[in-house]
Formats: C-alpha cells, sequence, structure tokens
C-alpha cells in the first residue's frame, strides 16, 4: 500500500469523524423526539429513560391527523407560500428603487431598515392586536400574510439590493433604451436573473412564517385562521401536556421545510453570495 | 420635460407598497407602544397619563438591570460562539461534493425547525431528573450536575440553544461570501508559498468583511431581541439568572398586564440597539480603513 | 372603573372609519342569531367535558331554534387577555371563559357585562341555595354587579402514591400536616432508586401552587388585605418559603433541579414514578393515571392540602372556570340565556358526569351516585371545598403570585437571599401588578 493511499484514507476517516460529531449535536435533540414520538404516552416519559423505543406505534400521528392537523398544516402552507410572494413582490421593488436610483430619502430608507430590523417584536404585539382588530384583520389568514410580510420584508430588501447591485447594469440600460419602463425592466429582466436571491430571501421568509407561533397565537382565535404552529401548542393544555401528540406534530412540521431546504438547497448558498459579498 | 417628471417619480412608487406596510404594521403599533409607555395602562385599558413615569419606573428597576446583565452575558458569548461555530463550519463545509452538500443540510435542521420545539427538545435533553442528560454527559464524567439547576450552567445552556440552532445561519451567510471569493487568489498566494492561516488572515479574512458584518449585525439583533430561548428552556431561571431583558419585557405585558413599563422597556430596548448597531457599523468602517 | 377613553377619543377617527365594515358583518350573522363562546374546550374533540358542552350546546339550541352557539376553542393561557383586548376594540366574542387566577382581568375593567339582572335574579331562591360553593360567586362580585358566573371548580390537592406510602408504615392521615408531609418524604426517598419523596415545579414560568404559597395561605388566611395590599413579607410566609427551601437544602426530598422545573415537568416525572407525594390541580388527576410508567395508576391517591395542626385542614383554593358575558355583545339576551343554561341544574350534572368535574351543587354532591368508588377524587374535593374551601379575592391579581413564590423559593435555595429578603421581592412585585 502506498503512503499516500494511507494519507488519504487517514484524511477519510477524520473528515467522516468530524462530519459524524456535526451531526450527532445538530440532530440529536431531534433524533430523541422523533424517536419518543414513536412510543406509546406511558413510556414517553419513562424513568430510566431508554433512547429506541420497544413498541414503536403510529398511533400519536393518527391522532393528530384525527384532531385536524391536515387543515391546520393547509393554512400554514397557505399563509407562509403567500407571505413569501408578498415579501419578495414589495421587497423586489423596493430593493430595485434603492440600488438602481438616486433619489432623496433613500439614505433614509436604507437606516429605517436596518432600525426596523431591530424593533422587538414581542413589544409590538398589543398594538398590533389593536390596529388589526379596528381594520377588521384580526383572525384572519391575511392579517397573518400582512404581519409576516412587514416582519420580514427588512431583511428582504437588504438581500435583494445587495444582489442587484451585484447585476451588470447594461442589460437594463438596454431593456430601458428599447423603451422598458422601470418596473417592467425588473420583472422582465432583472428578476429572471436574480433567483437564487429570492429563492434565498424567500427561504428566510418561510423559515419565520412556517415556525411562527407567538404572533399567530396573538391574533388568531377561530379555527378557520388557526396555523399549525398554535395547533402544536394546543397539545400544551390545561389539563397537562402531551408529549406523543406534541411531539409528532413537530415532526411533521420539520418535515417539509426540511424538504424544501433540500430541493432548493443549491440555489440557497449562490442566492446568498452576490447580496453577501456587494452589499 | 414629461419624461423627466416621470422619472423622478419612479423610485417612489417602487418604494411605496413597501413603506406603507412598515408604516402600518410596524411604525404604527410601535408608536401606539410609545404612547402606552407615556400611561398608566392597567388590565389592558389606559387609566391615566403618567409622562415619563414608566421609563424611570423601568430604568430604576433591580429586576430590568440585573435582566440588561443577563441580556449581556448571553448575547456577548452567544454571538462569539455562533460566530466562531459557523465560520468553522463555513470552511469545513466550503467545498463542493455530496458529503459537504449533505452536511450543510444537516446543520441547518436546527435552523429550521420551530424555536419553540427546539428548545422544548434541549430542555428535556438538558433535564437531569428526566435522566438524559445522563445519558448524554454519564460517559464524560457529568452524569451528576443538574445542569438548568445552577444559574451559571444555565446561563450556558442558553448560549448553547443559540449555538445549536443559528450557527447554521452565521454558516450559510459565510458560506456565501467564500463561495464568491476567486479561487484564484488561493492559489496565487498558495504559489507564492503562502500557508493555509496566511491565506486565511490575508486573503479570505478581508474579503468576507461584508458578509461578516452582515452576519454580526444580524445575529445581534437576534440575540438582543431574544425570547424564545429562555422562555422555554430556562424559564428565565434560576433566580432570574437567565430573565433577559425581552423575556422581562414579555411577561411585564403579557403576565403581569401592566403595559406602561412593558412598552417603556420596549422603546429603550429598540434604541438601546439601534445604538448598538450603529457602534458596528462604526467599528466595521474603521476597522476596513486599517 | 375607569374606561379607556384616553385612547379611544385618541383614535376615534380611525375606529368611526372602520365601523361601516363591522356593522356589515354583525347584519351578516342576523338570522338565525350566532351567539360565539369562547372557551379552552374543543367540543369537536372526544372526552367527557367536551361532550358535557356540547350536549349543553344542543339541548340550548333544541329549546332555542333561533339562537346557534359557535364555540370557538381558545389556548387556554390568553383565553383572558385575548377577551379584554377584543373588548378594548368592540370586537371580543359574545361569552368567554376566563379562569380564576385571571379574574383580575375581568373584574378591573369594563369587559364583562352584569349578569345579576340577566342571571341571577332569575334565579328562586332555592336554586340559589343550592350552590355548593357561594364563595365563587362572591369573589366575582364587585359593587354588587356579577360579572361571572361559575362553571367548573377545581382545587390543589396532595397526591400521593398509595404503595410507596404503605412501604413507610405510615397511614394517610399523617399526610394532614406538613410536618407529616415532610416525615413521610424523608422516609419515601429513595436515592439509588431515583424515587424522591416530594415533587416540586418552582420554575417560573407555567407555574402553579407549590407548599409555601399553600402553606402561607393556611398561616394567615390568605395573602391579601381587603383592598388587594399582598401580605407576603411576613413571619408566616418566611415560615413556610423556609420549611419548602429545606425540602431541597437540608432535608434533600425533593430534586435541586425542582428550581429549574415547570408544574407540568414536575408532573412528568411524577407520571414517571420519580416521586412519592406532589401537590398537583385535581384537574391532573386522570392525566397522571394515564401516563402512570413504572407504577400502578390505581395506587395514585390524594388528600385534602396539609395544614400546621390535625385540627385545620390547608385551604382548597377554589379555582376553575368561569363564563363572562361581552358587555357590548348585540346579542346580550342570548349570551345571558346560554350562560344561565350552562349553570343550571342538568348543566351541572353533566359537568359531573360526564365532565368528571367536582360537583358544584349541594343536591348533586349528596347524590348517592357520588358515593361510587370511580368518584372518590371528586367526593373528596368536594368535602374540602366545603371544609376548607378558600376563594382569592378576585379583584386582586394574583395570577403571577405564586411564580413570585417560586422565585423566592429559587432564590433561597440558590443562596442569593435571605428567606426575608426573598418575601419582600416578592410582595413587591405583586404590589406592581395591582
Amino acid at each position: 500500500m502506498s503512503a499516500s493511499f494511507v494519507h488519504a484514507m487517514r484524511r477519510k476517516a477524520v473528515r467522516l469523524t468530524v462530519n459524524a460529531v456535526i451531526a450527532v449535536f445538530a440532530l440529536l435533540p431531534i433524533l430523541w423526539g422523533f424517536l419518543s414520538s414513536l412510543k406509546p404516552t406511558d413510556k414517553i416519559v419513562e424513568f430510566p429513560p431508554r433512547f429506541l423505543p420497544e413498541h414503536p406505534t403510529l398511533e400519536h400521528y393518527t391522532r393528530i391527523f384525527a384532531d385536524n392537523a391536515a387543515y391546520f398544516i393547509a393554512n400554514s402552507v397557505a399563509v407562509s407560500a403567500a407571505a413569501v410572494l408578498l415579501t419578495l413582490a414589495l421587497g423586489a421593488l423596493a430593493g430595485y428603487a434603492i440600488a438602481r436610483f438616486r433619489f432623496a430619502g433613500r439614505d433614509t430608507l436604507m437606516v429605517s431598515t436596518v432600525a426596523i430590523m431591530s424593533i422587538p417584536i414581542a413589544s409590538l404585539l398589543v398594538p398590533t392586536f389593536t390596529l388589526l382588530s379596528w381594520a377588521g384583520l384580526a383572525d384572519t389568514r391575511l392579517g397573518l400574510v400582512l404581519l409576516y410580510a412587514a416582519y420580514q420584508l427588512p431583511v428582504v430588501v437588504w438581500m435583494l439590493y445587495g444582489y442587484f447591485l451585484s447585476l451588470p447594469v447594461e442589460i437594463e440600460n438596454a431593456a430601458r433604451v428599447d423603451g422598458c419602463s422601470p418596473t417592467r425592466t425588473l420583472f422582465k429582466v432583472v428578476l429572471p436573473l436574480s433567483k437564487p436571491a429570492l429563492v434565498a430571501a424567500g427561504l428566510f421568509v418561510l423559515v419565520f412564517a412556517w415556525n411562527d407561533f407567538v404572533v399567530a397565537v396573538t391574533m388568531t382565535s377561530s379555527e378557520t385562521a388557526r396555523t399549525f404552529p398554535v395547533a402544536i401548542y394546543f397539545y400544551l393544555g390545561f389539563y397537562g401536556r402531551e408529549w406523543g401528540p406534541l411531539l409528532a406534530a413537530s415532526i411533521v412540521s420539520i418535515v417539509p421545510i426540511v424538504a424544501i431546504f433540500v430541493l432548493l438547497q443549491r440555489h440557497f448558498v449562490s442566492g446568498l453570495t452576490g447580496g453577501g459579498v456587494k452589499g | 420635460m414629461e419624461t423627466r417628471r416621470a422619472e423622478f417619480w419612479v423610485p417612489y412608487r417602487l418604494i411605496a407598497p413597501a413603506v406603507a406596510l412598515e408604516a402600518a404594521l410596524v411604525i404604527g403599533p410601535l408608536l401606539v407602544g410609545f404612547w402606552y409607555s407615556l400611561h398608566n395602562v392597567r388590565f389592558f385599558q389606559i387609566r391615566s397619563f403618567v409622562g415619563w413615569d414608566n421609563y424611570v419606573r423601568v430604568v430604576t428597576s433591580p429586576e430590568v438591570l440585573e435582566s440588561l446583565l443577563a441580556t449581556t452575558i448571553f448575547a456577548f458569548f452567544a454571538l462569539i460562539l455562533t460566530f466562531v461555530l459557523g465560520f468553522a463550519l463555513a470552511l469545513w463545509l466550503e467545498r463542493d461534493g455530496r458529503s459537504a452538500t449533505l452536511m450543510r443540510a444537516v446543520v441547518l435542521v436546527p435552523y429550521m425547525i420551530a424555536m419553540l420545539v427546539g428548545s422544548m427538545l434541549l430542555k428535556w435533553l438538558f433535564s437531569h431528573e428526566a435522566g438524559l442528560s445522563q445519558l448524554v454527559l454519564g460517559p464524560l464524567g457529568m452524569g451528576n450536575t443538574s445542569i438548568l439547576a445552577n444559574p451559571k450552567s444555565a446561563m450556558a445552556a442558553l448560549v448553547f440553544n443559540a449555538m445549536w440552532r443559528d450557527a447554521a445561519f452565521a454558516m450559510i451567510m459565510l458560506l456565501a461570501g467564500l463561495k464568491s471569493i476567486p479561487p484564484s487568489l488561493h492559489l496565487a498566494a498558495r504559489v507564492d508559498g503562502a500557508d493555509a492561516w496566511m491565506r486565511f488572515r490575508r486573503i479570505t479574512l478581508p474579503l468576507l468583511r461584508i458578509p461578516i458584518l452582515i452576519t454580526v449585525v444580524r445575529l445581534l439583533i437576534h440575540f438582543v431581541n431574544i425570547l424564545t430561548f429562555p422562555l422555554i428552556l430556562t424559564g428565565g431561571g434560576p433566580g432570574n439568572a437567565t430573565e433577559v431583558v425581552v423575556l422581562r419585557m414579555f411577561r411585564l405585558g403579557f403576565q403581569d398586564h401592566i403595559l406602561g413599563p412593558a412598552n417603556a422597556l420596549a422603546i429603550l430596548v429598540f434604541l438601546a440597539n439601534l445604538l448598538l448597531v450603529a457602534m458596528l457599523l462604526l467599528l466595521f468602517r474603521r476597522a476596513g480603513r486599517l | 372603573m375607569a374606561i379607556s377613553t384616553t385612547r379611544r377619543a385618541a383614535l376615534a377617527g380611525t375606529a368611526a372609519a372602520l365601523a361601516v365594515p363591522m356593522i356589515w358583518r354583525r347584519a351578516d350573522a342576523q338570522a338565525p342569531t350566532t351567539v360565539t363562546m369562547w372557551t379552552f374546550l374543543d367540543t369537536t374533540k372526544p372526552g367527557g367535558r367536551e361532550t358535557a358542552l356540547k350536549q349543553m350546546v344542543d339541548s340550548f339550541e333544541a329549546k332555542n331554534p333561533n339562537v346557534k352557539i359557535r364555540v370557538e376553542p381558545q389556548v387556554w393561557t390568553t383565553l383572558a387577555e385575548k377577551f379584554v383586548l377584543g373588548h378594548n376594540t368592540r370586537n371580543a366574542p359574545d361569552i368567554g371563559w376566563v379562569n380564576a387566577e385571571n379574574l383580575g382581568l375581568i373584574l378591573n375593567t369594563d369587559a364583562a357585562a352584569d349578569l345579576k339582572p340577566v342571571v341571577l335574579d332569575t334565579w328562586s331562591a332555592q336554586r340559589r341555595a343550592d350552590l355548593a360553593v357561594p364563595a365563587a360567586l362572591d369573589a366575582v362580585t364587585v359593587d354588587g354587579k356579577v360579572l361571572a358566573m361559575p362553571l367548573m371548580a377545581i382545587t390543589w390537592t396532595l397526591m400521593y402514591r398509595r404503595d410507596l406510602l404503605a412501604q413507610t408504615g405510615l397511614t394517610p392521615d399523617t399526610l394532614k400536616t406538613w410536618d407529616g408531609v415532610l416525615e413521610a418524604a424523608k422516609r419515601m426517598t429513595k436515592e439509588a432508586s431515583g424515587v424522591w419523596g416530594l415533587g416540586l415545579g418552582l420554575a417560573t414560568e407555567r407555574f402553579s401552587a407549590t407548599p409555601a404559597v399553600l402553606a402561607t395561605i393556611g398561616l394567615q388566611n390568605g395573602i391579601f388585605t381587603n383592598d388587594c395590599k399582598p401580605r407576603i413579607a411576613t413571619g408566616d410566609a418566611e415560615r413556610a418559603l423556609a420549611w419548602q427551601a429545606d425540602l431541597i437544602t437540608k432535608h434533600r426530598v425533593t430534586p435541586r433541579e425542582a428550581v429549574a422545573m415547570t408544574s407540568d415537568d414536575a408532573i412528568d416525572q411524577f407520571a414517571a414514578g420519580r416521586y412519592g407525594m406532589m401537590i398537583v390541580a385535581n384537574s391532573r388527576f386522570e392525566q397522571i393515571q394515564r401516563t402512570a410508567a413504572g407504577w400502578n395508576k390505581d395506587d395514585l391517591a390524594q388528600v385534602g392540602i396539609p395544614g400546621w395542626s390535625e385540627q385545620k385542614g390547608g385551604p382548597a383554593i377554589i379555582t376553575g372556570w368561569f363564563a363572562v358575558a361581552w358587555r357590548n355583545s348585540p346579542r346580550l339576551r342570548q349570551a345571558a340565556a346560554f350562560i344561565d343554561h350552562m349553570t343550571n341544574a342538568d348543566a351541572m350534572a353533566l359537568w359531573q358526569t360526564p365532565g368528571g368535574q367536582v360537583p358544584m351543587l349541594k343536591s348533586l354532591a349528596a347524590d348517592p351516585r357520588m358515593d361510587a368508588p370511580a368518584n372518590a377524587p371528586l367526593r373528596l374535593v368536594a368535602n374540602e371545598f366545603s371544609a376548607n374551601g378558600f376563594m382569592m379575592p378576585g379583584r386582586c391579581n394574583w395570577s403571577r403570585t405564586l411564580s413570585d413564590f417560586n422565585l423566592a423559593t429559587q432564590q433561597v435555595v440558590l443562596g442569593q437571599r435571605t428567606a426575608p429578603e426573598a418575601l419582600r421581592i416578592a410582595e413587591r412585585a405583586t404590589q406592581e401588578r395591582q
């Protein structure tokens, strides 16, 4: 066996070990949650704990779907998707204006973007509920969409602005000379080139909207507008904490978002690139 | 002339929807919150105007001062450790290939799941009584420590929670920066005989200045405003050791039902955030000139 | 009682502008009249309480064909807050449920309608006399107005494991005093097998009543003066707090990690067989039985809250759920009728079976069916209510006072403060919420 082969093997072993450590660090708590979700109720809090379920059961998964989980998931999907689209649309318009136009108030706008990011959302809940109620938007999915968009817009503007800056301006100029309006140029020329950035920014909005609990539980009350995280919280009930369905629902809530991330991962990193470096 | 005028309004038309949304749903509530902060608000109803009294009450409250200390400790360690870990992960997983791609996805999982769920699972894992920390820490000879029952280790657990979830965020932001450094630069440096550390210092770090700034600013804002981690993982305890300022504010508003001081505190936290971000920007600008 | 006129005036313009869609929405819900009720129960789910409420809705709708009851289940922790917030923006449901800890929100605002003329005054003297816990009604009466109606009464009891107690050679009578509880806890604690004598959840999040609070109330007959001034920095409270802290530091019958455990965490541990005893709300009895792991669920038993002497039992604090009608409801008459319906003799029987609630009427408590062994836990609570029932004054905000005691215990256990210092902090914290 040659020395270089041994060297390569050793490197591979080191790499594998480090990767294994990272994976355990990241996934152990979630794995524990998943394994526990497969245990019957009386085994979940058993002492001393057993890592693997003795008699795996899907009863908690059956239970959450009997509790209408499909409807709440659909609600979450609708609200998250709408929030992502709305945020990207408004963010693209504003980001484009900042990237390509010099206008009075531009600097103020950029500073306010950062300022708005620094507001603790928890402090806005009570006043927001009041305003939303007055506008007739409390307890509606539309209200949630608007709020999520409002909270995530500053970050998205920032990211898209950076990415737009990194694009060559010549193509846009050509389109403008051909008689395209700025908005048309944005949608026909700039956005198609910005797919990776849109994906990256969209994913940040998605993570927020999909997982939000605090805003949704304050702003909604009826089952019609209930999102999945709020439904999950119902398992922390007045008559006790139901670990089984709680964990099962949590695991179910992880699956779609992980799937989307894995699917779009390539774009995700490259989408941040432009914004990251030239911002 | 006509087109000129049309052109003048274009950027304003583009930003109008975004500005309107922010004005209605962020600035509006912020102002209402400010209005609350000037009043005695009992049980969610305004009783009387009290001027700056709530602010005085808040800044002289020993609990609030304690919570500021907790926030400072948490944000400081969480920021440094999360950033370093995120940077290390980014460097480790920079090269393409199937295993790196898979590992990036693995690291991102804690970031993608709901913070509520993540912190609940970690609490379970850290619990000595539930026997899980014995399962995990036992082999390390730490099976007998109750992490969450001691103020210092509870704070460490909170910082761990931050690292666990947010290192992935730092990683992804920095990874994007790393990707945009032309490989030719590293190659040239290697030809010139620069070792790995030298290349990191002279090429990677300077070119990553902006991504680093963005990552640090966003992490800092996130950590200073943290609520879910302490609310779920430590409940602010033991002995208020992990009751950070936003948790204090949340409790004043939603559990004590005294919105005046809660909103006064919120406004102060907001101003402090702005100050911090401004300081960071200045710091980076100065560092950039050197 | 002050009204939030200031803000209303300031934002009157907005409100006026938005009144139009609201009127439209109201008109939309005209025929038949729909009464909306916020509760933590979900009538579409199985379960005794849910079934009981469902049957009440059905019988009410059968009797009043023009009225529909829409039950909107809510996260129980934010129910009362959202009711008042909804009232502030003129968007509250017609009926809301409020737990005893949050009655302050209702009694200190103008959100609730006076139910005396529309409900209570329509009652016969006999129906009033039949109430098993009239104190619950007194506590929600402000200036002659009755602002809520009690639906379910819940209290804390000392739950224990029969098997573990039997091993100590002590009898359940020992558990009548705090000293007896300590003795039993010492004998039950077996570090080798991981069993602690007495479980506690001392976190300041998702907290519940602990011995320190109950022992203080037992000693000084309450923790508030008539005008809601807290009485917590007292010698009696010191004694109670020291007793509780000693469980961890001196006697080691409670795990140190209790300072970081929520009430839910501790109940999980109890169900997992780790504790011999714990103070738990009687509403959790069923859940602990259901999740009992590693021990026979039939060994779960309960007694009333201990006292400091055998002669005087500890307080059976009356908590639970109340129904509130929204003062500005356009359907106040129908809402009141349904609240009356949820509190009449038939409904109270339903809350008891299948609801599994403590009988709220004397006639129900005296019913021979209550003597069935399955009803023993409820019987015990009913007896405790009549012997030691204690209602916190509704107007005083004690929603987080239980947590103030927890923080004080944490501070003493960690050695950060002495008991008097910690109690002074707790008293100030409670005072600031009034």
